[in-house]
């Protein structure tokens, strides 16, 4: 335990608290835009991963009618269990890609936690910690103690208006993260429904018993996550009154079998329907299969919501 | 498990998300303040027609009460609020929210000590026998510093980076309000005569800055600049302030104009009251070491500063052992050592590991010899008497043993 303990805080807490008392005294002593900085060098880092889950989504949601397909097909859960198996072995997708990123950030926030808390300390005996974790250059130990307040928030206490920034942002950024299932009425699109709602409300409710410096890290990368998740999907996935609805923004792909330079792992190409995603050799092979394979989803889903509406 | 893949992966993958939270809680979210206010003896105090001496602390973190240390019971004489009667207490009409103390209780004449209170920011007048309590000011945010009393005036310095001065025997209007502090204000402030500006009051903000107000009207004279925060008390003693900071360096500063007399750097930052006697300045810093300089010149005393191995809040205590003055210094984790002020070389060190916590506030010296034992309250509001030499510390309260009473204030009892 004693080892962990060390690497948590010799690893992750020292130096980002270091490295948050840093950022403060270069922007003019505002730990608010100290917090901002850090926020998107940490979401600049992890972008990969990032990037990786985006793919994953996509993965998910050209697989939509695949699964949908496989659940029709075989009643018996254990053979559709590895037909399902089968498939994401075909198409090299991972389940867990998407999760990587949110595992990421766990570490992250609760680090973050700590790091307020010992350098905002609301309570005295709080920043007593401080000076043990504290670099020995004079430009980190003369900084404390540290500006609390940004604009409309202690950064120390809980803000409710905050929470209910965090609340909308978290939405926001899991509606253009999450694939939109097939069938509205099968399992996964009920749970995707009530992840929509049940994550913001959690980490809003949250946010009203953290200091807001935390709800300000959580509000930043999901603005982030959200202008990522925006330039990834295209403006043409995006649709403003998409906003207000309790579905997932992303549509499924029915045609379209996952991009293969999209995917994460190298296992062989998908099967079947898609000749172009078979084995193609040369760059500009690879680069015309993909446009027709992405010229094929975005008619099939237009075609979807046609039949939709 | 992998059915949940099948059906789709993002629920599973914010799940650990979902626990961020729940490990938050479970890490302490919520009011951790636990207070540092340091006991008061307060002798000869008639109740009930009979004279006690009474010690006034924080008890159990979010109340002041009075005990009588040789009450082998460990009953409480008066507590405030007073649970029994729905955290109210005579004389206030409105129920005192419980929580920290850090301010040590000060003492208004002979019959009161004021207390300022972290969780509501207000200000009480209580009677020493607990028999009525009133409401001086509410500063609407929370106090950290101890309140200072001069005759009948209370100067309350805030949180809110605010110094009020308010008559206590007519307190519904203060007499002057400075609110044009750097910071908020958590080191107690000190009342120093200045020559040329008469009475000042000396203000310590968290964020370095010293202000020199004139009590007379709360007129700012002068402000001085520390390389960092200042939580520590300020002490005034020949003209002079010395105070620590968290620059790692100590400061002697001139009453008159503020300027630097001397500085001097230590291993971390200040956050002890030094202690002045015969013209040595006496302070330790949170790696544990004590120091002791000249306090015209700064220079060292001693060949080297003493290790005390641990952070030190508390303010050190001085005790005549013979010829030779003992310094007495308590460490956070609850070490006490006991040193030889000329030489800055080891007498004793507590032997017991009991006293299982921390401990920030300052001592209180029960006598002024070595053979008088000191009081220390840790951050769980549990009193504790310890003497240099004793191989043990013995619990005043909540828990005190009948086999082992605490010692009377006029060094009588047991010891």
């Amino acid at each position: 335990m004693e080892i962990i303990g060390f690497i948590w805080n010799e690893v992750l807490v020292n130096p980002m608290t270091n490295f948050l008392i840093i950022l403060s005294n270069v922007l003019f002593d505002n730990y608010g835009l100290a917090i901002i900085a850090f926020t998107i060098v940490i979401r600049l880092i992890t972008y990969p991963l990032t990037l990786r889950q985006f793919r994953t989504t996509r993965a998910m949601q050209a697989m939509q009618p695949r699964l949908q397909e496989i659940q029709k097909k075989y009643k018996d859960p254990r053979r559709r269990q590895q037909e399902m198996m089968k498939m994401y072995r075909e198409v090299g997708f991972n389940p867990l890609g998407c999760a990587v990123p949110l595992l990421i950030q766990m570490p992250i926030w609760i680090a973050l936690f700590r790091v307020i808390r010992n350098t905002l300390s609301d309570a005295p005996e709080e920043l007593f910690g401080l000076s043990s974790r504290l670099y020995d250059w004079s430009f980190i130990t003369g900084a404390v103690p540290l500006n609390r307040d940004f604009l409309f928030l202690d950064l120390g206490s809980p803000s409710l208006p905050l929470a209910i920034l965090v609340g909308l942002t978290t939405f926001v950024q899991q509606k253009l993260s999450t694939a939109r299932a097939i069938s509205p009425s099968d399992r996964s699109a009920s749970m995707n429904r009530t992840m929509l709602w049940m994550m913001p409300l959690m980490f809003a409710f949250f946010t009203v018993s953290v200091p807001s410096g935390l709800g300000l890290y959580w509000v930043v990368t999901s603005l982030f996550g959200i202008v990522a998740a925006y330039i990834y999907n295209g403006p043409e996935n995006f649709r403003w009154r998409d906003l207000f609805t309790m579905e997932p923004m992303l549509a499924p792909r029915p045609a379209a079998a996952p991009d293969r330079q999209d995917q994460p792992s190298d296992t062989e190409e998908p099967a079947g329907e898609e000749p172009a995603a078979q084995a193609p050799d040369g760059p500009t092979r690879k680069r015309r299969s993909r446009r027709r394979r992405r010229r094929r989803a975005d008619a099939a889903q237009r075609d979807a919501e046609q039949s939709k509406d | 498990m992998s059915h949940w893949f099948h059906v789709k992966h993002s629920p599973l993958a914010v799940l650990p998300l979902l626990l961020v939270p729940l490990l938050l809680a479970a890490c302490g979210i919520g009011d951790n303040a636990d207070g540092w206010a340091a006991p008061l003896l307060v002798p000869d105090v008639v109740i009930d027609e009979r004279e006690r001496d009474l010690i006034i602390f924080a008890a159990g973190r979010d109340r002041i009460a009075a005990i009588d240390p040789t009450d082998s019971t460990g009953e409480l004489i008066w507590e405030f609020p007073d649970p029994a009667r729905d955290n109210r207490f005579r004389g206030l009409d409105e129920e005192v929210p419980t929580g920290a103390f850090y301010g040590d209780p000060t003492l208004l004449g002979q019959d009161e000590i004021l207390v300022g209170t972290w969780s509501d920011g207000k200000v009480y007048a209580i009677r020493i026998d607990g028999s009525s309590a009133r409401l001086i000011f509410d500063t609407a945010d929370s106090v950290v510093a101890s309140v200072v009393a001069d005759d009948r005036v209370a100067y309350i310095a805030t949180t809110d980076k605010r110094v009020i001065a308010v008559d206590t025997d007519n307190p519904e209007e203060d007499l002057w309000t400075f609110d044009d502090l750097a910071n908020e204000v958590w080191g107690t402030p000190a009342l120093a005569q200045s020559r040329e500006h008469g009475q000042l009051l000396i203000v310590p903000a968290l964020d370095g800055t010293i202000h020199a107000l004139r009590t007379a009207d709360g007129g700012e004279v002068w402000r001085f600049q520390a390389g960092a925060g200042i939580g520590s008390d300020a002490v005034v003693a020949d003209g002079r302030l010395f105070i620590g900071s968290f620059d790692r360096r100590f400061y002697a500063i001139d009453i008159e104009d503020g300027t630097e007399i001397w500085s001097r750097e230590g291993r971390d930052w200040f956050w002890t009251s030094a202690l002045i006697r015969d013209g040595t300045v006496y302070a330790a810093d949170l790696a544990g070491s004590v120091w002791a300089w000249d306090a015209a010149t700064g220079d060292e005393r001693w060949a080297e500063p003493y290790d005390a191995g641990g952070a030190i809040r508390a303010r050190p205590l001085l005790m005549a052992d013979g010829e030779m003055l003992v310094l007495v210094v308590m460490t956070r984790a609850g070490k006490a050592h006991a040193i030889d002020s000329g030489r800055g070389t080891e007498v004793w060190v507590s032997p017991f590991e009991e006293l299982d916590s921390l401990f920030y506030a300052n001592p209180l010296a029960l006598g002024t010899s070595i053979g008088s034992p000191f009081l220390v309250a840790n951050e769980a509001g549990e009193l504790y008497e310890i003497q240099v030499n004793r191989d043990d510390a013995r619990e005043c309260f909540p828990d005190p043993k009948p086999a082992q009473p605490c010692t009377a204030p006029d060094g009588g009892g047991s010891a």
